[in-house]
């Protein structure tokens, strides 16, 4: 291997195992309890290098691609299921020297970075100036924003603002066979790679710098929080304020046991908000003399830990926020205030405690390895409609290896993820059963196996399955990127993956245009080759309508959207099912949002036969209310069904919104929207 | 939580964004998560190289501050070493010159005492320590009692002026009453006054450094990173002319080719304009 000719480029280069060796892993609880357990680590890397520019990248590729060896791109290795993880061997490029704010507009309210800056660094660097990401994982410390286009990251103010998929606009990457441009930066005519770039965890290239979407900080923060009589209860609040698109920046419902164990709905505890691993770093932090045994007893038991948990009662804890300017937080409590009136209103206490220690999660994971246990997190996702099933089977499984409570964020109209915490005894073997089963159970019950947390090593084989024949699609890219297979190969897919099961059976769909539809979660499985008009017909029929009217068939329609579409933060379509030429079909179900693996949909449009679609659908009564354009008023504030120069338009669930920030509205029939206008 | 060194070591590294090493060198082995990591490895493999690790640090409590669980990062980090590094000869300490109340400690290569005496017209008394006052000792726990026991013996009632926050600290430790050489010197320049190894930048000075890497134990056995770092704060300072408090630190950028100046370099300035007049 010959390192001298890295040096000879420029390059920095790391050989000494004592700084090689951090590279043999990431935050993977898999590999943290092995190193806790045993002291072993993942293989060591052959050598890292630390580019400070997109050049140096190349250079580095180029080497690794003459050297025929794999080349692992290295943020600050938060991800926790693999992705970044030691491969022997292999070449490191660590970005973290690449971390600098290149520009800032605030006219187009866009900042251009470089992919190695720490999300923190980026938010303190805009709080100077009064501007936000509004990009807040708890991981925010210590995780990269090059990590965030790999995983496919969310924040916890993503019920307003979006995932960081919605935030970014454009991104540059060194591959193979050169610089790659996406987003915004595509070159005229050629296919927007960005949606197969975002959560490719290195299988294409290495993320050298990116443009993403700015806010204003806001004029203020309104938080809350809501004792439910029930999981059920809480579940309709959170669905109505979505589908009433108030798009509130925090929604976070806690479920039966994470809520009693926390003392959530006691808004006088301070120590409110610790979770599971809260919990047990309290018993034994009051207990220091017996800290390992009393934490050995419900972890040795976790099935009586669960028994208890059930049977401390129903009642569950939603956290409320909105944020914004002044009228517009005004606004959207007032018409939050009677969605959330099942629930009794703690006050702001439960709330503030939780925005204050939001990102202390990663803090209690410690106590439970150093008992001689696992910690562990799962986040999944479905709509609405499935979302009960989903919780049920996935912590069911869970439930029988080891303690699990969960909570649920990042919701949307459509759905809403659920994040799992767990903690067992138990070695490695114990590790991988859990895991299986749960990804298992989570795949049966119609959720995806990964919102926001990426795929790696854990989730490789779930996310083959969940993508089916669609990953064709990324075969072909990842072929003409990365020819000879160096990039990170086998994430965020196997080399290798074997047949999709759940997709032997697909057939074409029968009578439209309107082949199904789901109420709950306000999603309509169409015909995308028939006239919209005909599709609005039948949906009319049954009390529905497009939440977006398209002006073609939604076949020719789709592919011509830019990012994002009605609004940026949310999509205008959600499952499809697909042929390729040569008979095999596919379906991808991303609803409400899958991050296992890239968005794969946007590419398959391009190369196959749409055969349905799924999009969203508003309630017949739900009418669009105009308004012209206010100059002093920032639309995105306000989140509008859609804007253009002239006209705002929105919800009938709006009215309150537009109301005080507009006086007087005009009714005016709703448009079809040229896919060019929609911004 | 009870303070261990396990509990740094599982934590996902919350505190990498304000260690001054770990952002400058962009090193995964810098953050203070990784170097735990090895002093818990050192249990399952005696060859784990600790004794290096530990020294990545700089022990300038950032990490402490950003810790959501208070954990003494700094304290843990001396006790690791004292662990796993070899216990130094015991610490000569050096004797004071002079009859007078305030003592100079000098500690760089320049002998500032003189133009002292004669900035302030006041008698000094003077003590050279080419370790900051035992430095090396100070950052063990096994050492660290008897090193301030020699620095309180050595002073007595004295107070000292010194240019450097390093023994600055250790007299701060062992309770003599310290005066920073840049709070004695008249302030007539134009330049933003600035300090990096203790916690915050000056007036008109807009990047905040919290360590140039000087501080031993980095420089001492890791010194191409302790460059990487001066070069950063240099790549930060864009140009910038500071004035920095501290001597030890203004020198290590000035190696690296930042535009700084400090007290002690004030001083030789105001000697060498003297002995050409």
């Amino acid at each position: 291997m010959d390192v001298e000719a890295l040096r000879s480029r420029g390059l920095t280069v790391i050989s000494e195992p004592l700084h090689v060796d951090a590279y043999r892993r990431d935050l993977w609880p898999r590999d943290t309890l092995s190193m806790y357990q045993d002291g072993t680590l993942p293989a060591p890397p052959a050598v890292v290098v630390s580019p400070r520019t997109p050049e140096e990248v190349a250079h580095a590729i180029e080497w690794a691609e003459h050297e025929g060896i794999a080349v692992v791109p290295y943020g600050a290795g938060s991800g926790v299921c693999g992705g970044a993880r030691g491969r022997e061997g292999s070449l490191v490029i660590d970005l973290k020297r690449m971390n600098r704010i290149l520009s800032i507009n605030p006219n187009a309210q866009t900042v251009h970075v470089e992919s190695g800056l720490l999300g923190q660094h980026l938010e303190d660097q805009l709080d100077q100036i009064g501007w936000m990401t509004a990009h807040s994982p708890s991981s925010i410390a210590c995780s990269t924003t090059g990590g965030y286009i790999a995983a496919r990251s969310a924040g916890q103010f993503s019920s307003r603002y979006g995932v960081f998929d919605d935030m970014l606009l454009a991104a540059s990457a060194e591959t193979p066979i050169g610089t790659l441009r996406c987003g915004a930066w595509t070159k005229d005519g050629s296919e927007d790679l960005l949606p197969i770039l975002c959560g490719s965890e290195g299988g294409l290239g290495v993320v050298t710098d990116m443009l993403l979407r700015i806010q204003r900080r806001p004029q203020q923060r309104w938080l809350r929080g809501y004792a439910f009589p029930n999981l059920e209860s809480a579940w309709s609040a959170m669905r109505a304020l979505m589908q009433a698109e108030l798009w509130p920046s925090v929604l976070r419902l806690y479920d039966p046991v994470d809520t009693r164990i926390g003392g959530k709905t006691k808004a006088s505890d301070a120590n409110a908000g610790a979770g599971i691993f809260g919990w047990l770093k309290k018993v034994a932090s009051e207990n220091p003399s017996m800290q390992r045994h009393l934490l050995n007893i419900p972890l040795a038991v976790p099935s009586l830990l669960n028994r208890i948990g059930a049977s401390l009662g129903n009642e569950v804890l939603l956290i409320v926020g909105f944020e914004g300017s002044l009228p517009v937080v005004h606004a959207a409590t007032e018409a939050a205030t009677p969605i959330l009136s099942p629930g009794r209103d703690l006050g702001p206490e439960p709330g503030e405690h939780w925005f204050k220690h939001r990102h202390d999660v990663s803090y209690k994971l410690a106590p439970v390895f150093i008992a001689g246990a696992f910690a562990d997190t799962m986040e999944v996702a479905a709509t609405w409609h499935r979302l009960p099933a989903l919780y049920q089977a996935v912590r069911a499984s869970l439930g029988q290896h080891t303690a699990v409570m969960a909570h649920f964020s990042h919701a949307y109209p459509e759905g809403c993820s659920i994040y799992f915490s767990f903690a067992g005894r138990g070695n490695l073997a114990q590790y991988d059963k859990t895991w299986a089963s749960a990804l298992e159970a989570a795949q049966t019950a119609g959720g995806t196996v990964t919102h926001h947390h990426g795929v790696g090593v854990l989730k490789a084989d779930a996310a083959a399955n969940e993508a089916g024949n669609a990953i064709r699609v990324w075969q072909e890219i990842k072929a003409y990127l990365d020819p000879s297979g160096i990039m990170n190969p086998g994430r965020p897919f196997p080399e290798e993956p074997g047949p999709s099961p759940r997709e032997q059976e697909l057939n074409a769909p029968e009578a439209g245009p309107v082949f199904e539809l789901d109420p709950i979660s306000l999603i309509a499985k169409v015909d995308p080759h028939t006239e919209p008009s005909a599709i609005q017909e039948a949906l009319r029929n049954e009390g529905f309508r497009f939440r977006i009217l398209p002006d073609r068939p939604l076949a020719d329609w789709l592919p011509l959207l830019k990012r994002g579409a009605r609004s940026p933060w949310e999509c205008p379509v959600l499952a499809v099912q697909a042929r390729f030429p040569d008979g095999t079909r596919t379906q991808i179900s991303p609803a409400p949002r899958s991050a296992a693996g890239p968005d794969l949909r946007w590419s398959l449009m391009r190369r196959a036969h749409l055969e349905w679609v799924e999009v969203p659908i508003r309630p017949l009564s739900d009418e669009i209310v105009i308004e012209g354009g206010h100059p002093n008023i920032d639309v995105r504030d306000i989140r509008p069904v859609w804007y253009s120069k002239s006209c705002w338009a929105f919800s009938g669930s709006q009215h309150t919104l537009a109301e005080t920030c507009f006086g007087q509205h005009t009714d005016l029939a709703e448009p079809a929207r040229d896919p060019e206008e929609i911004r | 939580m009870s303070a261990t060194v396990d509990t740094c070591a599982l934590c996902p590294r919350l505190c990498r964004h304000k260690c001054p090493v770990a952002v400058a060198t962009g090193l995964e082995s810098t953050t203070p998560t990784a170097i735990m990591t090895q002093v818990v490895l050192a249990r399952h493999n005696p060859k784990t190289p600790v004794a290096s690790a530990v020294d990545l640090c700089t022990r300038c409590g950032q990490c402490q501050d950003a810790c959501g669980i208070d954990q003494p990062v700094v304290s843990l980090l001396d006790q690791a070493r004292t662990d796993h590094q070899p216990k130094p000869d015991p610490w000569v300490a050096p004797e004071i010159m002079g009859s007078a109340d305030r003592v100079a400690v000098i500690c760089g290569d320049f002998n500032w005492t003189d133009s002292l005496r004669s900035a302030l017209k006041t008698n000094l008394a003077e003590l050279h320590t080419s370790d900051h006052l035992g430095e090396p000792h100070r950052i063990r726990t096994d050492t660290l009692s008897t090193t301030l026991q020699e620095i309180r013996t050595i002073f007595g009632d004295r107070t000292a002026i010194t240019s450097c926050h390093t023994c600055q600290l250790a007299l701060k430790a062992a309770d003599i009453d310290t005066t920073l050489l840049a709070d004695l010197l008249d302030e007539q320049h134009a330049l933003p006054r600035w300090r990096t190894c203790q916690c915050e930048h000056g007036p008109g000075v807009s990047v905040t450094v919290r360590c140039c890497g000087a501080r031993a134990p980095l420089q001492d056995r890791h010194p191409d990173l302790a460059l990487s770092m001066a070069c950063d704060v240099k790549r930060r300072l864009d140009g910038q002319a500071v004035y920095i408090e501290d001597s030890r630190c203004s020198a290590h950028l000035r190696a690296a080719g930042a535009n700084t100046t400090d007290p002690v370099n004030r001083l030789r300035t105001m000697e060498m304009s003297d002995a050409n007049r």
